[in-house]
């Protein structure tokens, strides 16, 4: 389980992180977004051990990961900027990775190689950027590490790869019960992976929930009626958001979403649907019930992108 | 001891695969320029020997391999590729995505730093341990041509070995507070070379203030041989009286280099574990480091314009009309020079996010440093002034010539250098230290210690008083005075008087004699016999054993006066040992006069004779040459150009008389007389006992040139009869050189 209490980080004047605190159960797969500035590499970072943190710690099974070579031997951290030996192949890489690494898999290694049809004694000064990144990944992998972070690293895969990742890191999760943490500005990239999400922005965490309670927990109802109504109609259900024009009425509803079914359909609707919520959605109304204005965040993200 | 904590073995053969390019280069380079070098010389000195082949008057010396032939390849190791390892050892931390990729594997920074260390360090070693092993066997295969002290070869390769290691932790210590190139580069210079050229600043400073110190022992404790790297670098661009194998071969500076450079490492290894990944980049890890480099760089330009006005004023009551104070403009210049070179520090350091404000405590802070240092230089000089110690002061002093010209060439003179090894414990001369430090330290008080300068040139002469240099002739000495744990370094001029009383008194210590007398045997050195022909190796070596065995009893007094160019005008021979011993390169001549060394001079004498009757062409030609000056037909106005004949008469031990063709051609006797004699003693081609007191020796010396131009000379030594009808005195009047002392 990964750990991190009241961890805070400050570059000169600049707070990256404010007290983050949170607790990563193993076998999960832990998205993080925020936009720059947000703290989410610095706390890859404090997590990985690269970074001290000024206060608090972060933790791997219960070990402090900074200066641990036994806790960070259990975990791999896949920077947002690559680095690779100069001059080196995949092959020589794999040799360094494997030097370093205690349960590096070399089948594993040939076989993501293959996978993403690579050529491993090219020199990888000359593979693509995004080459480069399945380069990353296919080494993290190949570590077998039982915690793999990887800063940004869907960002610059075209869709059919960034699949691909995504299915390999469901896979060692699913078989290894590894714990992996990803993030990313955009919050679509992680929708489809993560069953964990967390939102950090000005160095603070404003959100960690578990994805399908977010996406559960609340959803999107229109009803229409032939009679005229309004929202007191619906006393009794737990209504977040409220836009009724004319006979149709949009709410967000939080709760049992087979009980408020059973609810509006004894009110004999002329319209009923009942639609899910993007975690776009999700986000943005469970920020502003925290009180924060997510249209802002959201929209510094999208600038990003 | 494969550990993710301290080291490992993985990493470390990860970094070492990493550096496999520098290290091949040079290994391949040195190896090129040392064992090439060897070759090649050698390959030069086999062409001379095959050049000179039919020559019997040539004779191959092999060449004494002094420090400085071998360090100079070897300092690409210190000045090149050690830099270069550990700036790409350590480069990985001027990149963020580097840095954090090293700080994200399963090692704690302790580890990564030795593993690296070690790799680089492993380097290092294996390319002087290729280098050493090929040019030691390179020697050895070519010992025709070189005479090698294979202690000192290694103690060279052990000394550029441990002056890289300091080079190396600087540069680790740089690295590991800084974040990018240009401030890796800068901080390293700044911890290499800063504190002793502070140092040197202001032994300098206190030397110039109090005269009787000289500025690289103003400190005895800190002297500038001591650390290897500044003192190599320093010695490139001024000459501060060490020489390079001084500076290499000292085991204090050796053990004092690698001490420094244990806490050097030691101290990158904890400025490296406190780094911080996100300095990648940056000017410095911390505002510590920053305030440090911006205080030292304005401190050290200050403290030369506080120093040269504490230098300008220092003695002086009335400061306020010193040369129209020219020395608080100099403090003034000084100290804006500080302040623009900080903020141009901090320009190119910090690029996009200068601040002048960060400039402003660290110039005040390097001002206030600077105006310390006018306290500090005052005490100092003071200090050094208020030492007089008496006799019972005084363990021991050891007395060096200061003229140390010595040093500037690879050789250093044997004789010369016993007297810095001795430890004077004679009552005696530890008086006349005493009382000529006394009167030296008067001489600076009175403001009069220029005149030591003066009156120690014979030449020179003042209109104003009359004096002459020769009438109050001053020596200079640099004495050490040993009075306590370290001791004290005094530049002393003596008297005349007081110089020969020290060295009479020196002959009273055994240990300083016996060193005259400790000359290497004949395998260990390289010895040259000078003069008119040379004789072989055979010839080379009983000579030089005739010599040896000679010295044992000749007495120290007619030894030292020969040492000290006493043996005169005569006929002496001409001795040159070269040899090394103790990691030190030394050089011996010797005027062996016959007075003094009469079985070797009569060997020599000999021996020559036996080789020149072998050069039949020669010696035709000399008997030839004589039977026309007795003829009266060696003309020298006729003569070929190029034929020569000269004969010189041994008139006593310290004269001689040339009776060449000329002085034959104007004296009658000399022709009548002198000739037929000579033409006699050379025909007669029987071995002469030239120790005979009877007789009066001369050399005939012949030389003419063949058809093709090519040169050939003969000396030949005859012994006449003294009382030949020939007036000697009157001869040597007009043809003579040198001075009668005895003559019967």
């Amino acid at each position: 389980m990964i750990k991190a209490e009241n961890v805070s980080k400050h570059f000169e004047d600049f707070v990256a992180l404010d007290s983050v605190t949170c607790n990563i159960q193993d076998g999960c797969i832990y998205g993080m977004v925020g936009s720059n500035g947000a703290g989410k590499s610095t706390f890859l970072r404090v997590l990985a051990g690269v970074y001290k943190a000024d206060q608090g710690q972060a933790y791997i099974d219960g070990e402090p990961s900074y200066e641990n070579p036994k806790a960070k031997n259990k975990m791999v951290f896949v920077a947002d900027e690559l680095f690779f030996l100069p001059g080196a192949s995949m092959n020589s890489m794999a040799s360094f990775y494997r030097s370093i690494y205690d349960r590096f898999d070399d089948e594993r290694f040939k076989y993501l190689t293959g996978v993403f049809g690579l050529n491993p004694r090219k020199n990888i000064a000359n593979f693509s950027k995004g080459m480069k990144r399945q380069v990353a990944i296919i080494l993290a992998l190949s570590t077998r590490a039982k915690y793999m972070f990887f800063d940004e690293t869907f960002d610059g895969l075209d869709p059919v790869m960034r699949n691909l990742v995504k299915k390999l890191i469901c896979n060692d999760v699913a078989e290894l019960n590894s714990t992996v943490i990803v993030t990313s500005h955009s919050l679509s990239e992680l929708e489809d992976i993560c069953d964990h999400l967390a939102l950090l922005h000005k160095g603070g965490m404003v959100l960690d929930s578990d994805v399908l309670d977010l996406k559960t927990a609340q959803f999107k109802v229109q009803v229409a009626f032939m009679e005229p109504f309004s929202q007191e109609l619906f006393e009794g259900m737990k209504i977040t958001r409220y836009r009724q024009e004319g006979s149709v009425a949009n709410m967000i509803i939080s709760g049992d979403r087979e009980e408020c079914i059973s609810k509006f359909k004894a009110l004999n609707p002329a319209v009923l649907d009942v639609l899910p919520l993007t975690l776009e959605e999700v986000f943005t109304y469970e920020m502003e019930a925290l009180g924060y204005n997510f249209e802002n965040v959201l929209e510094g993200m999208h600038n990003e992108q | 001891m494969n550990n993710k904590r301290y080291f490992s073995v993985n990493m470390f053969w990860q970094t070492f695969k990493q550096l496999r390019a520098i290290g091949i280069v040079a290994t391949v380079l040195m190896v090129f320029f040392n064992i090439v070098t060897v070759w090649f010389g050698a390959i030069g000195a086999e062409a001379m020997i095959k050049m000179y082949a039919d020559n019997p008057n040539y004779r191959f010396t092999p060449e004494v391999v002094s420090v400085t032939m071998m360090h100079e390849p070897l300092f690409l190791m210190l000045w090149v590729f050690t830099p270069l390892l550990a700036l790409n050892a350590w480069k990985f931390l001027n990149k963020r995505n580097t840095s954090d990729f090293y700080h994200s594997l399963p090692y704690t920074r302790v580890c990564l730093f030795v593993s690296k260390t070690v790799a680089a360090i492993a380097w290092m070693l294996f390319t002087l341990v290729v280098v050493y092993v090929g040019t030691a066997i390179t020697y050895v295969l070519c010992k025709k041509y070189y005479v090698v002290d294979h202690v000192t070869l290694f103690r060279m390769f052990l000394a550029v070995f441990i002056a890289g290691l300091l080079v190396f932790a600087a540069i680790s210590m740089a690295c590991a507070v800084t974040g990018n190139g240009f401030n890796n580069l800068v901080v390293s210079l700044i911890i290499l070379f800063v504190p002793r050229f502070m140092i040197t600043l202001t032994t300098s400073a206190i030397s110039m203030m109090t005269y009787i110190v000289s500025e690289t022992k103003a400190l005895s404790f800190i002297n500038d041989t001591q650390n290897m790297v500044t003192s190599l670098v320093f010695n490139t661009f001024m000459y501060f009286g060490s020489s390079t194998q001084d500076i290499i071969l000292s085991v204090e500076a050796n053990i004092y280099t690698l001490v420094l450079a244990i806490v050097y490492m030691v101290l990158a290894l904890v400025l490296f574990v406190r780094r911080k990944s996100e300095t990648a980049g940056k000017a410095s890890d911390g505002k510590g480091i920053d305030f440090v480099s911006k205080f030292i760089v304005a401190g050290l330009i200050s403290s030369v314009g506080t120093m040269s006005a504490v230098v300008d004023t220092y003695g002086y009551s009335d400061i306020s009309d010193l040369e129209k104070m020219s020395y608080i403009y100099a403090v003034v210049a000084c100290f804006f020079a500080a302040a623009i070179a900080v903020v141009l520090y901090e320009f190119f350091a910090s690029r996009h996010s200068f601040k002048f404000k960060r400039c402003l405590v660290p110039i005040g802070c390097g001002w206030a440093f600077a105006l310390l240092m006018i306290v500090v230089l005052n005490v100092s000089a003071d200090n050094i002034l208020s030492y007089k110690p008496e006799r019972a002061d005084m363990d021991y002093v050891i007395i060096s010539d200061m003229d140390e010209n010595d040093y500037y060439y690879d050789n250093m003179e044997y004789f010369n250098s016993i007297s810095k090894k001795t430890k004077i414990k004679d009552e005696k001369i530890l008086d006349i230290v005493s009382e000529a430090l006394k009167y030296n330290i008067e001489m600076v008080e009175k403001d009069r210690y220029d005149e030591f300068y003066r009156y120690s040139h014979e030449n020179y002469y003042d209109a104003d008083t009359g004096m002459s240099g020769k009438e109050l002739s001053y020596v200079g000495y640099q004495v050490y005075i040993k009075d306590g744990a370290v001791g004290r370094y005094r530049t002393i001029y003596f008297t005349s008087e007081q110089e020969k009383a020290i060295v009479n008194n020196m002959q009273n210590i055994k240990e300083y004699k016996d060193a005259f007398y400790d000359l290497p045997a004949y395998d260990k050195a390289s010895v040259e016999w000078y003069g008119y022909s040379d004789f072989g190796e055979e010839n080379s070596r009983v000579l030089y054993e005739t010599f040896l065995e000679e010295l044992k009893g000749v007495s120290f007094e007619d030894y030292y006066g020969l040492i000290k160019g006493d043996s005169g005008y005569a006929e002496s021979v001409s001795l040159g040992i070269n040899f090394s011993r103790g990691g030190y390169t030394y050089s011996a001549e010797l005027e062996l006069s016959k007075k003094v060394f009469p079985k070797t001079v009569n060997k020599y004498y000999q021996i020559n004779n036996k080789e020149a009757l072998k050069d039949t062409k020669a010696m035709d030609g000399l008997k030839a040459a004589l039977r026309k000056v007795i003829d009266g037909k060696f003309n020298p106005e006729d003569k070929g150009k190029e034929e020569y004949l000269d004969a010189c008469v041994l008139y006593t031990d310290d004269s001689i008389i040339t009776v060449d063709e000329y002085v034959a051609g104007e004296r009658d006797n000399v022709r009548t007389v002198l000739y037929p004699e000579l033409l006699k003693a050379v025909e007669s081609g029987k071995e002469q006992d030239f120790l005979a007191n009877d007789k009066m020796l001369v050399r005939v010396s012949y030389s003419n040139a063949d058809d093709m131009h090519n040169w050939y000379f003969v000396n030949y030594f005859v012994t006449i009869d003294k009382n030949l009808d020939i007036d000697w005195k009157e001869l040597f009047e007009d043809y003579g050189y040198g001075v009668i002392i005895e003559y019967d």
